[in-house]
């Protein structure tokens, strides 16, 4: 993959990345801000629904600079709600959770495919 | 790429359709439970248990020690039990579920098909009503009240606190609890113990062997000459001396279906108990075992509960308020099961609805239950009642089987009241009284306060009469005769017991020197017929081998002494088989040598470290199969047909099942021994001999099972841990009357998975360890905080 240009972002007339989200993405200050609440926003979604971790995840690559950030960005967003999910507990220890097999392959996975699928909304927009 | 329009399009369809596939295919409600922070799994994870809670009874205040055992302290009894409802609901809410929803024959509601039979069974057995019925038993009285307290703090836990794991699982929420749940749980317990399809089974058998052959396997007294109360128990003995068939048609077939439902047969337990005559402090001790299934969480539950002068600590049933068996400042007991039979079995002429009864033909009482099971189609059940109790049918070979039967608990029974009594009883006097209403199940009571030794076979025992003579349930009877029907009985409504075996009639003593019960027969001579199966008798002989001879040597009992026979792993099938099999050693291989020889210099003591023990163990089960195996198979008799251990152990060896030559059969099985051991690897009997104590669901997270550790003793010993561990000592209690006490479970007090209360006493019960069971609030420990609500 290489690095979206804006002379991309108007292919065939049609721009599919607002203006505001290009200028946004091409400013290092405004980019960390919008990544920043796209993570908090990933992890306030994902406790609505799983659907949310999605929505993050999308969140995310949105506001990333190129797919491969995007990706990444989306790995952290994962982290980052498994950590909460741990920490919001005041009952559950890591081994604890870990050790629910197979239903944590589930968890685990869902919070790494959940944000990198709606991260490569970055491929699109 | 993402220069190409249409190839941004499509990808981005592609992500839209990936999500809205996941949410409308069958793997959404995977995805839905163990989402990360939204799963349904999850929910309950993230809150705790209020620890300020309004009460309608006043306050109370609850103390977790050590070990997570609740010392609840109010002012009023209302009070207290409000928040012991409370603590059982935040501690073992969803085992509370499972056992109402079980009996009830709601199971596949919450967990679906696979509960489907057990469900249609216990609905036809109609418990709901049997429950409903002791609960308009107790209708109005003080201790109704204070069910109703419990239930209310149940269903506050309920209404306020997190839901456990399993129901986040599963998906299902909590219903309210009830009295009747609470009756339910008693149903359980008492089914548990006593509900048995042993007699259809007899009848089987009797089809099957000559008389000489039945007789001999499943009809002679064990001649282990140690009965409950030996002909030289000291003290005054009550019930000994006499006062005064078939299948009738029911096919195996239904046997055998019934029998799927029956209670796991290894239920037992030990007891046994010293006078201040022969103890080093001068005051009774009382040892105490019950034998029930092993699982996480356990049966039992451990509680204090101090109320103005009553301050009683023990164990009970979750869903049961009040200490079921334990001890207050006055006194200790415990309960062993009799073994008493005390359901029986009906044939009718029957004509579409009706049946006929002494001449008069009576339509069945029916009712159509609907048993709905989650995810699947849910099912009706045709529930039948007769004058006797239920009507239960099931399609064997294509043709409907039916039998009538009738069990005590299928009347209004008073058990509940008589527990809440133990906690007040203030001697043996109390007791007494108390254990008159313990109509069901059928126990060996054993009671000890400051002064003396109290047992007493309790529970409601029918008396059946056959033209004027009394006789045994060991037979189907001719419902439509009215034959041998018990007296004063009413199944699904108020019983007036008259019929039924006086209370001084059954077997007990006041005031013996020691005495010691674990199932076997509680005396030679009963005044009237109390059951046909007693354990073998391998415990009971051998507690009374522990305590004849440290009374005999004149060396005062203490705690350490009591504590060293609840452990002892001495195996008398061990002691009684091993010179046989060293004298079968010239049918056997060199390879045997190793084995034999550990077998030689062995103490019969089945130990975690032992080769012997490991040998044997694997001996005994071998050598069943090789004598009976062959024999009952030809029958089509399954294992749970086969006689005894102590038939097994004492069958001559010229005996036809051993085709005349024992010897060949002990080679023939130590052979195999080795087989075994050698391709599993192991080398002791710890490593064969290991807790494996599961949680309903550990097939499917096996992290919820407990952990796994080496332990001792068998399915023969007093320190009782049975084949598989799937049953054994569930709770273990020292009480002397003038020393500390000692108790322990095998697992840990709270139900969830995510405490550190789960399994916290599993390791030292594997290793025989106690922890105390202390009467004194810890001043440390989280703590739950009951305020009365004003008006």
């Amino acid at each position: 993959m290489s690095e979206a240009t804006p002379a991309e972002e108007t292919t065939a007339g049609f721009r599919w990345t607002p203006e505001w989200l290009t200028e946004a993405r091409s400013r290092p200050y405004r980019r960390r801000s919008l990544l920043v609440a796209a993570l908090v926003a990933g992890v306030l979604l994902a406790w609505l629904h799983w659907v949310g971790l999605v929505l993050g995840g999308a969140l995310v690559g949105l506001a990333s600079r190129t797919l491969p950030r995007a990706v990444v960005g989306a790995l952290v967003l994962g982290l980052l709600v498994l950590g909460t999910h741990v920490v919001a507990s005041p009952t559950m220890g890591v081994g604890e959770f870990l050790a629910l097999r197979p239903l944590t392959y589930v968890t685990l996975g869902l919070a790494v495919v959940g944000p990198v699928w709606g991260a490569l909304v970055r491929a699109v927009v | 790429m993402s220069g190409n329009p249409t190839r941004r399009a499509v990808l981005g369809a592609l992500i839209g359709a990936g999500v809205g596939g996941a949410a409308l295919s069958p793997v959404a409600d995977l995805l839905d439970t163990a989402a990360p922070l939204s799963g349904g799994a999850w929910q309950g994870r993230y809150g705790t248990v209020p620890d300020a809670v309004s009460s309608p009874h006043g306050d109370a205040a609850v103390t977790y020690d050590d070990h997570h055992v609740p010392h609840v302290e109010a002012d009023t009894e209302a009070a207290a039990y409000y928040a012991v409802g409370y603590v059982h609901a935040a501690d073992r809410l969803f085992q509370m579920d499972l056992i109402r929803r079980l009996m009830d024959g709601r199971l596949a509601e919450a967990v679906g098909e696979p509960a489907v039979s057990s469900d249609e069974f216990h609905a036809e057995m109609a418990f709901r009503d049997g429950a409903a019925a002791s609960a308009e038993a107790l209708a109005g009285s003080e201790v109704a009240e204070l069910v109703e307290a419990y239930t209310a703090g149940v269903n506050e836990y309920i209404d306020a606190g997190p839901d456990p794991f399993e129901f986040d699982l599963l998906g299902y929420d909590a219903e309210p609890w009830s009295v009747t749940d609470t009756l339910l749980v008693g149903q359980q317990i008492s089914w548990g113990l006593t509900g048995s399809f042993h007699t259809l089974q007899r009848a089987v058998l009797r089809d099957a062997f000559d008389a000489e052959t039945y007789r001999r396997l499943y009809e002679e007294p064990f001649d282990h000459g140690a009965p409950i109360v030996r002909e030289d128990t000291g003290g005054e003995i009550m019930g000994v001396g006499s006062a005064e068939d078939t299948l009738r048609g029911v096919d195996a077939g239904l046997v055998d279906a019934l029998a799927e439902h029956e209670p796991p047969p290894r239920l037992g337990s030990n007891h046994w108990a010293v006078s201040g005559e022969h103890t080093a402090s001068g005051s009774p001790i009382l040892a105490y075992d019950p034998h029930l299934t092993l699982m996480a969480p356990p049966v039992w539950y451990e509680q204090r509960v101090v109320v103005g002068d009553v301050d009683v600590r023990g164990a009970t049933f979750p869903g049961i308020p009040f200490v079921i068996v334990g001890e207050n400042e006055h006194g200790a007991w415990g309960f062993t099961n009799t073994g008493a039979d005390v359901i029986d079995f009906y044939t009718y002429e029957t004509d579409g609805d009706e049946y006929l009864y002494e001449g008069e033909w009576r339509p069945f009482e029916t009712e159509t239950r609907t048993i709905r099971v989650a995810d699947g189609e849910n099912r009706e059940v045709e529930v039948k009642k007769t004058v006797h109790g239920v009507y239960v049918e099931r399609e064997v070979n294509d043709e409907t089987q039916a039998v009538g039967v009738s069990w005590t608990g299928m009347s209004g029974t008073r058990e509940t009241e008589a527990i809440y009594e133990f906690s007040r009883a203030t001697g043996v006097e109390d007791y007494r009284e108390a254990i008159q209403k313990f109509d069901v199940p059928t126990q060996n009571a054993l009671y000890v306060d400051s002064d003396e030794v109290y047992y007493k076979v309790t529970g409601q025992i029918p008396i059946r009469r056959v033209d004027g003579r009394v006789v045994p349930g060991d037979r189907v009877f001719d419902g439509s005769a009215g034959e041998a029907e018990w007296d004063g009985f009413e199944p699904f409504g108020q019983s007036s017991w008259e019929g039924f075996v006086p209370f001084e009639d059954k077997p007990g003593v006041r005031g013996a020197g020691y005495l010691g019960t674990a199932n076997q027969r509680p005396v030679d001579d009963p005044t009237y017929p109390i059951g046909q199966a007693y354990a073998s008798g391998f415990r009971g002989l051998r507690i009374y081998e522990r305590l004849d001879e440290r009374i005999a040597a004149e060396d005062p009992v203490d705690s350490s002494f009591m504590q060293s026979l609840q452990r002892d792993t001495l195996d008398v099938r061990a002691r009684m088989l091993v010179p046989a099999i060293l004298e079968a050693r010239d049918r056997m291989s060199a390879d045997l040598d190793p084995w034999l020889d550990a077998l030689a210099e062995w103490d019969y003591r089945m130990e975690r470290d032992s080769e012997a023990a490991l040998v044997f163990d694997r001996f005994y089960d071998r050598f069943r199969e090789e004598t009976w195996g062959d024999d009952f198979d030809a029958l089509d008799l399954e294992e749970s047909y086969w006689p005894q251990g102590w038939v097994l152990v004492t069958l001559p060896p010229d005996d036809a099942f051993f085709d005349g030559d024992r010897a060949d059969a002990l080679a023939t099985a130590m052979e195999g021994a080795v087989e075994d051991i050698e391709r599993e690897g192991w080398s002791v009997y710890g490593d064969k001999k290991r807790t494996t104590i599961d949680h309903q669901f550990g097939g499917q997270l096996g992290a919820l099972n407990y952990p796994r550790y080496p332990t001792d003793g068998s399915g023969a010993t007093v320190f009782n841990v049975h084949e598989g561990t799937a049953a054994g000592s569930s709770w273990r209690q020292i009480s002397p009357m003038d020393g500390d006490s000692l108790s322990i479970i095998p697992g840990g007090q709270d139900g969830s998975y995510f405490s550190p209360h789960y399994d916290d006493q599993l390791e030292r019960w594997a290793n025989g360890e106690y922890k105390p069971m202390a009467f004194e609030v810890p001043e440390t420990g989280p703590t739950i905080s009951f305020r009365g609500e004003t008006e």
